[in-house]
C-alpha cells in the first residue's frame, strides 16, 4: 500500500481525498500556490509544499514543480483529482519513470481517451454506437462539405476538449463555417490543439454516464449510470444516480458498453464513460474520463463504495476486492454544484469574499466543500465552491432532502447560484424526472427569481439597513438603545 | 432624514423613517411598516418583527453591497453613501465597465459604428469562461479602452459610448 500521497489539486478535492487517506492510515501531501494561503486543504493535510508562479492555475500545472514537491516529501503517491494535470498523459509518464504511482491509467490509454477522435474510433470498433460524425483530415472545406452532410442542427468540439470548451452549436450551413473557425480557435487557445470535429446533435438528449473501476489486471466492474443532463454553458449542474425514467434494459446495455470499452482498454482507475442518449432510446458513447469525476459523491452515496479508497488501493498494485455481483444501487442520491456566479446574468462567474458560511448537517447529506469564511473568491479558478449531496431512500425523498439543505445553506458575500438550484428541486418537471440537456433554457421562466412581494421586500431592504450607520443613527438616535451597535457589524 | 436610496436585487427602492416612536415606522417603497423586537440571535443572524410577523434572516455586508438570506433567498442590496455620486442618477449608461477581471479575446466592433441596445461589443474571457459584453442602449462607439488581448480588472472602462441624441451630459460632480 502506498505511504504517503501527494495531491495535486485544491479546493473541495483536494479535502476529499485527504479525508480518504487519513481514513487509511495514508500519509497526505498538499500543494497550494500563494492564493490559497489559508485554503481548507492546507489544514488537512499532514504537509505542505508551496508552488510558485505568476499565474495560479498555471502554479498547478507545474509538473518540475510537483514532481520535485513528491521527492522533497518521500511521496510514492500522486493523486491528480480533477481538472489540473489529471487528464495529462505525458505528466503520468514521468510521475511514472520517477518511481511515483500516479493515481489513475497508464498514460497510453489516457492518451488513447484524451483524444475525443481516437477514443470514438476505438468504441467504433468495438461496436459500440458512435453518434453520425465527421472529422477533420484534409481541407477546411472538404470538412465542412462532410459536416453539412451529417445534418443540421450540428455540434462542433474540440477533439482534446472538454467542459464545453471549444463547443458550438451550429443550426444552419450559413453559419458552419464560422462556427468551426471559432471552435478551432478556442480549441487552440485551451488545448494547445485546433483540431475539432462535427457530431450530430441529437433533440432533447439526455447524458447519462457510468461508473468504472478496473485494476488493470483484466477485472472491470461498473458501479452504474449518473444522470447528469441537467446542465448550463454545456457544464453539469445537477447530477444523480440512478437516472430517473430510464429504462432497466437500456440501462443494462449503457453499463455493458461502457464495461466493454474500459475492458478492451484494460482500464487502470476509477474512470467515467459517458454517453447521450435519445429521447428514443438510442444511445451513443461521447467520451471517457480517466479520472475521479466531480459527480462521483452520488454514486458513492447509492453504492457505499469509496472510489477514493478503491483508485488508492488499484494503484497500489491491488486487484479489485468485489465483483460486478456485489455492487448494487441503494435509494437514490443527488448532487447539486454550488458556484459563485450570477444565474439571472446568464450564469456569469462571480467574484468576493466568503463573509457567512452555514452548512446543514444530516445523516443523508454531505457537503464537499473547500471553502471557509473570510476566504476570497477570486477569478483565478474555477467558479465551484462545493457541492451540496443528499441521499434518499427513493428519488423524491433525495430531492426534498436537497430542497431543504439548500434553503438551509447559507453562504454570503458572494453571488451563488444556491437558490437558483433550489427553484431546480421545486420544479415540477424536474420532480417528474423528465429530464434532458436543455432542461435550464426551456424552464427558463420558472427557474426565474420570483418577484418579491412588497413586506418580503421590505423586511430584506430593512435587514441591510439595520447594519447601516447612517440608518441606525437616525433610527435608534445615539447612543441608545443599541449602543451594542458593534454587535451589528460582521 | 431624507429617504435612503437602496437597490434590492438591481431594483431601486427609496426607505424613509417616519417615525421612532411609539414604535419604529419606516417607509420602505409604497409600504408603510412598523419594526420592533430587533435582536441578534447569534453571529451573522438578525431578526425582527415587522407589522408583528417576526422575520429571520441572516446578513453580511460585504465591501460593495448588503447580503440578506431570509426564507431561503438570498437578496443583495446596495445602500447609497450620503455624497456618493451617481447613485439615482437616471442619465443613460455611456461607460461600459467590467464587472470581473478579465481578457479581451474578440472586439466585434470600432470606433464610431452604430450599436443596438443588446449588440455584442466584445468577447471577454473571466475565470475560463468567454462572456460577450453587450450594449447597454442604442449608440455610437466613442472609444474602445481595452484592447484585444488586453487584460482588465475589475470596474475598469471597456467601451465608452457617446452620449445619446437629446441626452443632456449629466454635471460633474466634485469627487
Amino acid at each position: 500500500m502506498l505511504k504517503r500521497v501527494l495531491i495535486a489539486n485544491r479546493s473541495e478535492i483536494a479535502c476529499r481525498v485527504i479525508r480518504t487517506l487519513r481514513a487509511m492510515g495514508i500519509g497526505s501531501v498538499a500543494v497550494y500556490h500563494l492564493e490559497d494561503r489559508g485554503a481548507p486543504h492546507l489544514d488537512l493535510a499532514d504537509e505542505h509544499v508551496p508552488l510558485h508562479g505568476q499565474v495560479p492555475s498555471a502554479a498547478y500545472l507545474d509538473q518540475d514543480q510537483i514532481i520535485a514537491a513528491c521527492k522533497a516529501t518521500g511521496a510514492d503517491g500522486l493523486h491528480p483529482g480533477y481538472g489540473f494535470l489529471s487528464e495529462n498523459a505525458s505528466f503520468a509518464a514521468r510521475a511514472a519513470n520517477e518511481g511515483i504511482a500516479f493515481i489513475g491509467p497508464d498514460a497510453d490509454v489516457i492518451k488513447l481517451m484524451g483524444d475525443k477522435i481516437l477514443s470514438r474510433e476505438f468504441a467504433r470498433k468495438l461496436g459500440i454506437p458512435i453518434a453520425p460524425s465527421a472529422t477533420q483530415t484534409g481541407s477546411l472545406e472538404h470538412f465542412i462539405e462532410a459536416a453539412a452532410a451529417i445534418g443540421f442542427p450540428l455540434l462542433i468540439k474540440a477533439s482534446a476538449g472538454g467542459g464545453g470548451k471549444g463547443m458550438k452549436i451550429v443550426r444552419a450551413a450559413k453559419d458552419l463555417e464560422e462556427n468551426i473557425r471559432m471552435a478551432a480557435g478556442e480549441a487552440q487557445r485551451y488545448f494547445a490543439d485546433g483540431r475539432v470535429y462535427a457530431e450530430k446533435l441529437l433533440d432533447q438528449p439526455r447524458h447519462i454516464e457510468v461508473q468504472i473501476l478496473g485494476d488493470g489486471k483484466g477485472n472491470v466492474i461498473h458501479l452504474f449510470e449518473r444522470e447528469c443532463s441537467i446542465q448550463r454553458r454545456y457544464q453539469k449542474v445537477v447530477e444523480e444516480s440512478p437516472a430517473p425514467n430510464l429504462d432497466r434494459k437500456l440501462r443494462d446495455r449503457i453499463c455493458e458498453a461502457a464495461v466493454k470499452l474500459a475492458s478492451a482498454a484494460n482500464y487502470k482507475n476509477a474512470g467515467t464513460v459517458e454517453f447521450i442518449v435519445s429521447a428514443d432510446g438510442t444511445f451513443y458513447f461521447l467520451e471517457m474520463n480517466t479520472r475521479l469525476q466531480v459527480e462521483h459523491p452520488v454514486t458513492e452515496m447509492v453504492t457505499g463504495v469509496d472510489l477514493v479508497a478503491e483508485q488508492i488501493k488499484i494503484a497500489s498494485g491491488q486487484r479489485l476486492s468485489f465483483a460486478q455481483k456485489d455492487i448494487t444501487q441503494k435509494g437514490s442520491a443527488i448532487e447539486v454544484r454550488i458556484c459563485a456566479e450570477r444565474p439571472e446574468k446568464d450564469f456569469q462567474p462571480a467574484v468576493g469574499r466568503i463573509g457567512l458560511l452555514r452548512v446543514p448537517v444530516g445523516e443523508n447529506l454531505r457537503f464537499d466543500g473547500g471553502i471557509r469564511e473570510g476566504q476570497v473568491v477570486t477569478p483565478a479558478f474555477d467558479s465551484m465552491l462545493a457541492k451540496l449531496c443528499c441521499h434518499g431512500e427513493n428519488r423524491a425523498g433525495a430531492v426534498a432532502g436537497l430542497e431543504a439543505a439548500l434553503r438551509e445553506l447559507v453562504i454570503l458575500g458572494v453571488p451563488t447560484n444556491i437558490d437558483f438550484l433550489a427553484r431546480i428541486a421545486r420544479n415540477e418537471v424536474f420532480k417528474s424526472g423528465k429530464l434532458h440537456t436543455g432542461f435550464i433554457a426551456e424552464q427558463a421562466a420558472d427557474l426565474a427569481p420570483p418577484l418579491l412581494a412588497p413586506a418580503d421586500e421590505a423586511a430584506a431592504v430593512l435587514a441591510a439597513l439595520f447594519g447601516d450607520a447612517d440608518f441606525r443613527r437616525v433610527a435608534f438616535g445615539v447612543p441608545e438603545p443599541y449602543a451594542s451597535i458593534g454587535a451589528w457589524r460582521n | 432624514m431624507p429617504p435612503t436610496k437602496t437597490t434590492i436585487n438591481g431594483r431601486s427602492v427609496d426607505t424613509e423613517i417616519i417615525a421612532r416612536r411609539p414604535a419604529l415606522t419606516v417607509k420602505v417603497g409604497e409600504g408603510v411598516h412598523v419594526v420592533t423586537d430587533i435582536r441578534r440571535p447569534s453571529a451573522g443572524q438578525i431578526e425582527f418583527s415587522l407589522d408583528g410577523r417576526v422575520v429571520r434572516g441572516w446578513r453580511f455586508a460585504g465591501a460593495d453591497e448588503v447580503y440578506v438570506r431570509i426564507a431561503g433567498n438570498t437578496h443583495i442590496i446596495n445602500v447609497a453613501r450620503p455624497g456618493a455620486s451617481g447613485a439615482g442618477n437616471a442619465h443613460a449608461v455611456n461607460d461600459i465597465r467590467a464587472e470581473m477581471p478579465g481578457t479581451v479575446v474578440a472586439l466585434h466592433i470600432a470606433e464610431g459604428d452604430s450599436v443596438a441596445l443588446g449588440q455584442k461589443l466584445m468577447t471577454v474571457e473571466s475565470m475560463k469562461l468567454q462572456i460577450g459584453v453587450v450594449a447597454p442602449r442604442d449608440g455610437v462607439v466613442a472609444k474602445i479602452h481595452a484592447r484585444l488581448n488586453s487584460t482588465f480588472d475589475r470596474g475598469a472602462g471597456l467601451v465608452s459610448l457617446a452620449p445619446a441624441a437629446g441626452e443632456i451630459e449629466p454635471p460633474k460632480g466634485n469627487g
